[in-house]
């Protein structure tokens, strides 16, 4: 054993060149099955981190619809999402656990001290921070005194603040006019960002600096004073466990049809849906790639077995002396397959360093691009298990494309052997 | 097999044995018949023209190849029809070899060539290591262990191959032309190395179809198609004063 793997590695030194081209099959296919999925798992993770954001699958969005087909003559009188609804689900739905109906303010111009920012201004409710998963860095949010008073309290996004606010200024308690309108604020929202590497850039590009542009005022204060009905742009509820989502959605689903007369101008929508979704794409993706990857690796196992059958056919004169010396079959046979392994397991691990170049080549090239990209190319990682994976399927490789030589190197008559020229 | 005259007893016994290959349609018979006993301290040159059968006897004494039939009694074991395990164990314990083109394995160095007997025995690595040297002392070789074959000159590579046969303490040393490759000097210096390991008990089983070298030996098997043709004893030429017919050899 001891010696076979010491001349299975004199062997690939003395053939250097012809050792790494036999390689290269292994070489790429390691490295593209671990690239492959690293750049998956990076999409994943940012998925999955997104959906989190969103609120996590426990999120349940119901928006306004037109009718369908069969009442479609009927759009007129559709009543919409309104502020009863929500009294409707919380008497209907009790599965929902917290609900946060939204109401979407046009863009509007923040201003203090002479200082001007564009944001989004949003009504809602308490239930907000719950239903998103959001939570405040200094203050507090929106209470439901604020609702029943129509206080002109704000709560703001990072962004706002950073536009609006000195660096050691604390905002809370501070008044700012928001579109004509003094507002205290009393509460300062945590950065949103997307990707595992919350950064600077992605706070205030993509859905991060959308997020972070976000002011949010109680419900009421935002229908008394830029409306003129009790129309919702959206409604967001919450689960307390994501067994109950398919209940809740159905209670949902009966609640709203009952408080809108029977007019079907609304859906009912789970991030859960996103999710499956999002992993089809995700194993349309694996197979996909990893076929490519597969294929490479397979390629490069009969790549390995036809320069190993080259190779004993040159070495025909060597087999003869082993045996002749007192090799036995089983000695033959495991020299060439400790070789091959060699062969296989080196070009593994050089297939896994060069993933390592190539997630980082990938890593630089994304990370200039903006939002998405970017952001899955910082939660790209090689995780130690999908390297094992790599180095497995290698020495697997290996020890399947080195059997049939072995068996061939081993099956040779020696006096043949000996009298090879 | 029991051997009646155990103190008396034969490193190899050949008893018609028989060896018979297919070619195409027709049968040819590589030995046909031969009965021998080789005795330790004996020095026997086979002697013959090509297809006369002497190389396919040193396979079978070699452990390399089985007979068709007959007996073979190696050591007092009948082992005409063992197993290529069982084969390869005495190959490598019991059966040295030397041949006409040495066959030293190139990426090894002097002292791995030698080892590599032991390798197959499953000696331990330091063991090995101490036998091989000391067969490279015998074969008067020892400042070059850790050369390659081919920095070395074909006599010196013909006493690695030398030292790798006995470096296993064989029962018998099969020598396959072992002076095919080599000038008259290394000749003459190759077959005093042989007749010095006779001396020291070790029987000396020499393939040749040269008559000058065989006069080295002193016994001297004659083949034919297959058959034992003579078999006689003759004095070994190297106990000769130098008044003998050696021919190229005489001068060396």
């Amino acid at each position: 054993m001891y010696s076979a793997f010491f001349n299975g590695l004199s062997e690939i030194w003395a053939h250097k060149m012809r050792s790494l081209l036999s390689m290269s099959g292994i070489i790429l296919g390691v490295a593209a099955l671990v690239a492959m999925v690293s750049v998956v798992q990076g999409m994943v993770g940012q998925f999955r981190g997104f959906i989190e954001m969103q609120g996590g699958i426990e999120k349940i969005t119901i928006s306004t619809e037109s009718l369908p087909k069969e009442q479609e003559h009927l759009q007129d009188s559709a009543p919409g999402l309104r502020v009863v609804d929500i009294e409707a689900i919380r008497k209907l739905a009790p599965l929902a656990s917290h609900i946060s109906p939204e109401i979407s303010v046009r863009w509007t111009s923040f201003s203090r001290n002479g200082k001007e920012f564009n944001a989004r201004v949003t009504g809602t409710m308490s239930d907000w921070l719950v239903v998103n998963k959001r939570t405040v860095q200094k203050g507090r949010f929106l209470s439901d005194e604020d609702e029943i008073s129509r206080a002109k309290v704000c709560v703001l996004g990072t962004l706002i603040v950073e536009e609006l606010f000195g660096e050691n200024e604390d905002p809370i308690g501070e008044a700012i006019k928001i579109g004509g309108e003094w507002y205290t604020v009393v509460g300062v929202l945590n950065q949103y960002s997307t990707g595992t590497n919350a950064n600077a850039k992605n706070s205030r590009r993509g859905p991060g600096g959308f997020m972070n542009r976000g002011c949010y005022i109680p419900l009421h204060t935002a229908i008394s004073n830029y409306q003129s009905n009790d129309k919702l742009s959206a409604l967001y509820v919450r689960v307390s466990s994501v067994n109950e989502l398919d209940e809740a959605v159905s209670q949902l689903d009966a609640a709203l049809l009952q408080s809108h007369n029977g007019f079907q101008d609304f859906s009912v929508s789970t991030n859960e849906e996103m999710l499956e979704e999002f992993k089809k794409t995700e194993q349309s993706f694996m197979i996909s790639l990893g076929g490519v990857a597969l294929i490479s690796l397979f390629i490069g196992g009969i790549g390995i077995m036809n320069v190993m059958l080259a190779a004993i056919n040159e070495r025909i004169r060597e087999i003869g002396v082993r045996k002749a010396v007192g090799a036995t079959s089983g000695d033959i046979f495991m020299q060439f397959l400790i070789e091959t392994v060699l062969i296989s397991t080196l070009g593994g691990l050089i297939g896994l360093a060069l993933s390592g170049g190539i997630i980082s080549l990938i890593m630089l090239v994304m990370s200039s691009g903006a939002g998405m990209t970017s952001n899955i190319a910082s939660s790209m990682t090689i995780e130690p298990s999908v390297m094992l994976v790599g180095f497995a399927f290698s020495v697997t490789i290996g020890i399947v494309s080195g059997i049939f030589p072995a068996l061939r190197a081993a099956r040779l008559d020696p006096i043949e052997a000996l009298r090879y020229e | 097999m029991e051997n009646k005259d155990l103190s008396a007893r034969p490193v190899i016994e050949l008893i018609d044995a028989r060896k018979i290959y297919r070619m195409g349609d027709e049968d040819v018979r590589a030995l046909d018949g031969v009965s021998l006993k080789i005795n330790s301290g004996e020095f026997i040159a086979i002697l013959g023209p090509s297809g006369s059968g002497k190389s396919t006897m040193m396979h079978m004494m070699g452990f390399m190849d089985t007979l068709s039939s007959g007996t073979m009694i190696f050591e007092g074991t009948d082992v005409s029809h063992i197993g290529a395990s069982r084969r390869a164990w005495y190959r490598a314990h019991r059966i040295g070899f030397i041949f006409q083109a040495f066959n030293l394995l190139p990426r090894l160095t002097v002292l791995e060539n030698v080892m590599l007997p032991l390798t197959y025995a499953r000696t331990a690595r330091r063991e090995a290591e101490r036998r091989a040297r000391e067969a490279l002392e015998r074969v008067a070789l020892s400042h070059r262990v850790d050369h390659l074959p081919s920095q070395l000159s074909g006599g010196e590579r013909q006493r690695v191959a030398t030292a790798r046969a006995i470096v296993n303490s064989p029962g018998i040393l099969l020598a396959d032309e072992p002076t095919g490759n080599l000038d008259s000097k290394n000749v003459k210096r190759t077959l005093d190395l042989l007749c010095s390991l006779r001396d020291s008990g070790l029987p000396v089983l020499m393939v040749t179809h040269d008559l000058e070298v065989a006069k080295f030996a002193d016994r001297v098997v004659e083949m034919r198609d297959g058959q034992v043709l003579r078999d006689y004893r003759q004095q070994s030429c190297r106990h000769f004063t130098g008044t003998g017919n050696l021919g190229d050899l005489k001068n060396v």
